[in-house]
């Protein structure tokens, strides 16, 4: 895999939320999760990264029918800047 | 003990098998006492629907069949139990043909026999050979052309005369219950040769009838009167030739079709079993290969996330199955 390095200047306070493609391709319904996954973090953002994450995973689990299982892997990861 | 059981038992089945002979031959020697023209009647009629069953049977199951010989046979004892029949109603006394002597009936009986022996032959010539075996539509056409030529040779007076009133019967019908009983040698020793595609009840069922329908036709060279002993004993053998006949196509059409595919069903249940238990040990095998890759992906995902001031991170990690393809790691640069 070919990556490309970059540098980004981050303000105090910046949250950035990383996640492969299992978490936002994950279907239900004809809804892909990555058109919802947005809202849920911005209304979250402020939270502290376990609490982000937490509410991530428990809205996943409401949009996947009460599994946190999706039909690839799911990993996410959020970085925050005190 | 067992022993003793087994001698009395055997003795007892003699006796059984003995009055199963003894039975229908007394009966049926006190009907031809009474009116020969009767017992010579049921007899024939019972060969005729005997082979009207092979027939209705064999053809209908020709599907089925395991091996050609009930096809062959199906056609052939069709124009059979037809001749016969008309042998039957030609017979001297009978009054349904206009010529009322003893040779138009002979004529048919050996025309039949002819085509039985054709038969029987061609079926031991077809025995196993599945592949080379013409299509029984085909049979069918020629079977019949055979029986419809006959008939006319027999009716049109070409087909040589077998009885003359007053001297008996011909060098031509002497000869030719000889060559058909030679047929049926023949057929007899094809079939032993190629028992392998048989079973044992039905080779025996087979060659027993053939020896009757041998001693059949060799009573039948020795009569000079149609009413007279040997003529009787020649229907005594036909008699048994076609209950044997009878039980050798119920066997052969009817009850081991449905053996043999039971004993496949079985076999093939059993071999699905097999196969189900190799599937589980591979299943096994292949969990316990899964649960062993998935603790080294555990092991390469981080327990805990670096801890670098000014910077908090959280993670969450679920597989799809089992065994997962995602990475991910926090490193200080």
């Amino acid at each position: 895999m070919n990556f490309q390095e970059s540098k980004l200047t981050l303000t105090s306070g910046t949250t950035i939320f990383f996640n492969t493609d299992g978490l936002t391709e994950q279907q239900a319904s004809g809804v892909y999760y990555g058109e919802i996954l947005p809202k849920v973090f911005y209304e979250n953002s402020r939270l502290s990264p376990q609490l982000i994450i937490r509410a991530v995973c428990e809205d996943f689990r409401r949009f996947n029918n009460g599994s946190l299982q999706g039909t690839d892997d799911i990993t996410c990861l959020v970085m925050q800047l005190n | 003990m067992r022993k003793v059981l087994n001698v009395r038992y055997s003795g007892f089945t003699c006796l059984i098998a003995f009055l199963k002979i003894a039975l229908p031959v007394g009966c049926l020697y006190l009907l031809s006492l009474y009116n020969y023209l009767l017992y010579h009647s049921l007899v024939e009629l019972l060969a005729s629907l005997v082979a009207l069953a092979l027939f209705i049977v064999g053809w209908n199951t020709r599907t089925f069949a395991q091996n050609n010989l009930m096809i062959i046979l199906a056609l052939g004892f069709l124009v059979v139990g037809i001749i016969d029949l008309l042998h039957m109603l030609s017979y001297k006394g009978m009054g349904v043909f206009p010529q009322n002597d003893a040779n138009l009936p002979t004529q048919l009986w050996i025309g039949a026999r002819y085509v039985e022996v054709l038969t029987l032959l061609c079926g031991a010539f077809y025995l196993g050979k599945k592949d080379e075996f013409p299509r029984p539509e085909f049979l069918l056409k020629i079977f019949l052309a055979v029986g419809v030529l006959l008939l006319i040779a027999i009716f049109f007076n070409f087909f040589p005369v077998c009885y003359l009133e007053g001297e008996g019967l011909t060098v031509f019908k002497v000869f030719s219950e000889y060559l058909i009983s030679g047929g049926f040698l023949l057929a007899g020793i094809i079939f032993y040769k190629k028992r392998e595609h048989l079973t044992d009840k039905i080779l025996r069922l087979v060659l027993t009838a053939l020896g009757l329908t041998i001693l059949s036709e060799m009573s039948f060279t020795l009569y000079v009167d149609i009413y007279g002993f040997f003529n009787f004993l020649g229907y005594i053998f036909k008699f048994f030739f076609i209950t044997l006949l009878y039980r050798a196509l119920i066997e052969e059409s009817l009850q081991n079709p449905y053996q043999l595919l039971f004993k496949k069903i079985v076999a093939t249940n059993k071999d699905l079993e097999k196969k189900s238990i190799e599937l589980e040990k591979v299943y096994r095998r292949l969990n316990e290969e899964m649960d062993k890759a998935r603790a080294i992906h555990e092991q390469t995902l981080p327990d805990d996330l670096p801890e670098i001031k000014g910077i908090s991170f959280a993670a969450h990690y679920h597989p799809a199955l089992k065994l997962g393809g995602d990475f991910y790691n926090m490193r200080n640069l």
